[in-house]
């Protein structure tokens, strides 16, 4: 009896209905592609802490070679350069600096003290296209250090 | 039932059907596009992890499972003498040997087909012709999907030495996410098909005057 009332029912949808199943449609639809959009940027971000994290390692291998070689640290200046994330990609502008600080801790032992060199990577990062509000500061940031101990004179 | 006679007209069933068939024609175009989408930074994610693997091979050395498990690997941050070819192309490293008369040695090569092989000797143990780089044996196009597309190995020692004291190690990987469209230069097959990544770092040969 019911499929019978259900075949014969002419009615169809209201137009209510209908708007809602493509919002609902719509919503699914925008949603996906906000998540390819993160995703993407989480991908090109992962690259570029790679890249800077390369980048800070080999500057302070160079220093470690400097300091082995001369006793000293060499220049420790700022340094500019590019991350690129494919050959098609905007260059995005970075900057190395390093910070030297000697640290006595006798804490840890009477004897010996340590200078501490940081390597620190800075970028502006360019943000997703579903970013709603853009801070100016959205800078992104790879800190890498080093410690060359030595012996406290007593 | 039976007694109904309204039903539908030829034109509303049509228009129907047709509307239908574009909404789930347009609805499954974009799941595929989506899923194609997705695919792609997964493997532009698997090419970034392979090649800092392939760096890190370089640096610290390979193990293989079964062969030197159990011995020191070989790396340029053990070494203690590197070769560099004269092209770039190739590395051979050398490390302190303990063991007096033992011979010990890796060597990195890129090859014809864009991978990083290595070989190497361990003493008796040996690795001969093992693919570092890349994982994947996949081909597209009559080449492999994930493949060097530039690997310089370089000394920037500024000490003076008759031996390697730095080296820049530079690594650049391609992966193909689809064969070359028919109508498409090479500019544009770089462009909508792959994808490359880039990664360079020195490294300091701190047994280099022992």
């Amino acid at each position: 009896m019911k499929i019978n009332n259900a075949l014969q029912n002419q009615k169809g949808s209201a137009l209510i209905e209908v708007l809602a199943a493509m919002g609902i449609l719509l919503f699914a639809i925008i949603g996906m592609m906000i998540s390819i959009s993160y995703a993407n940027y989480k991908s090109t971000l992962n690259y570029h802490y790679r890249v800077a994290l390369l980048k800070a390692e080999a500057e302070l291998q160079v220093i470690k070679l400097q300091h082995s070689s001369y006793g000293t640290f060499g220049n420790l200046g700022t340094q500019d350069f590019t991350i690129r994330s494919h050959s098609n990609a905007k260059p995005i502008n970075a900057k190395i600096s390093f910070e030297v600080s000697t640290v006595n801790d006798p804490q840890t032992t009477l004897r010996t003290a340590y200078t501490s060199i940081t390597a620190r990577v800075r970028w502006l990062e360019t943000l997703p296209m579903h970013t709603l509000y853009v801070s100016p500061n959205e800078y992104k940031e790879v800190v890498v250090r080093e410690d060359y101990f030595y012996e406290r004179p007593q | 039932m039976i007694n109904n006679q309204k039903g539908f007209t030829l034109t509303e069933l049509i228009a129907g059907v047709a509307l239908t068939t574009l909404l789930f024609a347009g609805f499954i175009m974009f799941l595929l596009q989506f899923y194609g989408n997705f695919k792609e930074i997964a493997e532009y994610n698997t090419l970034q992890h392979e090649l800092l693997e392939t760096i890190e091979a370089l640096r610290y050395g390979y193990i293989k499972h079964g062969v030197n498990d159990n011995e020191s690997i070989i790396g340029l941050l053990t070494a203690k003498d590197v070769h560099i070819a004269s092209n770039g192309k190739s590395l051979t490293i050398t490390p302190i040997v303990v063991k007096a008369g033992e011979r010990h040695w890796a060597s990195y090569s890129l090859s014809a087909k864009g991978e990083i092989i290595l070989n190497a000797v361990y003493g008796i143990k040996s690795i001969n012709g093992e693919v570092v780089f890349p994982k994947s044996k996949e081909v597209i196009d009559k080449n492999l999907k994930y493949k060097i597309t530039d690997f310089q190995i370089r000394n920037i020692s500024p000490v003076v030495s008759d031996k390697i004291a730095l080296v820049s190690i530079a690594i650049e990987g391609q992966v193909r996410f689809r064969p070359k469209q028919s109508g498409q230069n090479k500019v544009d097959d770089e462009r909508l098909n792959t994808k490359t990544a880039r990664f360079e770092t020195k490294v300091f040969i701190s047994n280099y005057d022992n």
